[in-house]
């Protein structure tokens, strides 16, 4: 690809990436850190981009493979990042509709990684079981049944009054279920 | 009192999570891109034409790390 035609594209999958990189790291600005790298490795090997192949599927594959790399030098001194997610949830209490989307986060945090990522990459980011199956280096059926796998586990979580540790009687009594399906029927 | 949900139910609530999962990207999707990623873009290109090809790496290993 064309240095400006690689630059453009690079810009316009920003936003993109940043998303997906949020599903890594629950702190924005780590995730941003890991976009940033993501950006430098694609820059310097734009050349093993295979024209007519689909971008961003290929940038984010790099930025799974920073992530992966320095995951594995970190060996997990870090954290556990559902509790750092939480932590960052609740300064943001914002109400949007039945459904609160800090309770979602919640929950999608709460998912194992391996089936967050799947669901994300098919049923945020849109990509074929076969594209994802490919970002995750991964048959397809195993991003199918991941993606199964996190669809059932994101009920279960929502349904639970102890989603956010110390949900308030009248939210538990109101029962994510039942907000979802008042979701569902406004459709 | 439990009442087993029916399929259809199931499909409704699995199309309303789709869209809060939707939602949840599409929200940081829509942020504004902070400068930075449009500097840190700027200095690969400039640290390329100044040197030709410098900054240039085969390295995809993803081993490197500050």
């Amino acid at each position: 690809m064309a240095a400006p035609d690689f630059e453009q594209s690079l810009v316009a999958a920003i936003p993109h990436l940043r998303a997906f990189a949020r599903s890594f790291a629950n702190d924005p600005a780590r995730a941003d850190d890991l976009v940033q790298e993501t950006l430098v490795k694609a820059w310097n090997s734009r050349d093993s981009f295979t024209p007519g192949t689909n971008f961003r599927a290929w940038l984010f594959t790099i930025l799974r493979n920073v992530y992966f790399s320095q995951h594995r030098k970190l060996k997990r001194e870090v954290d556990d990042p559902d509790e750092q997610y939480q932590n960052s949830l609740a300064v943001q209490p914002e109400q949007y509709g039945y459904l609160d989307l800090a309770d979602f986060r919640t929950a999608l945090a709460k998912l194992p990684p391996d089936q967050r990522e799947a669901l994300v990459l098919v049923g945020a980011e849109g990509f074929s079981y076969e594209e994802a199956a490919e970002i995750c280096g991964c048959a397809v059926g195993t991003i199918k049944s991941r993606v199964n796998r996190a669809r059932n586990r994101l009920v279960e979580l929502l349904d639970d009054p102890d989603l956010k540790g110390g949900a308030s009687e009248s939210a538990a009594e109101a029962g994510q279920r039942g907000r979802l399906v008042k979701d569902a029927a406004r459709g | 009192m439990n009442i087993e949900p029916t399929g259809s139910v199931d499909a409704a609530i699995q199309g309303a999570l789709g869209r809060k999962l939707r939602e949840s990207w599409e929200e940081v999707v829509k942020e504004e891109v902070p400068k930075k990623f449009t500097v840190l873009l700027e200095q690969l290109k400039q640290a390329e034409t100044s040197s030709s090809g410098f900054a240039r790496s085969d390295n995809d290993g993803g081993e490197r790390q500050d």
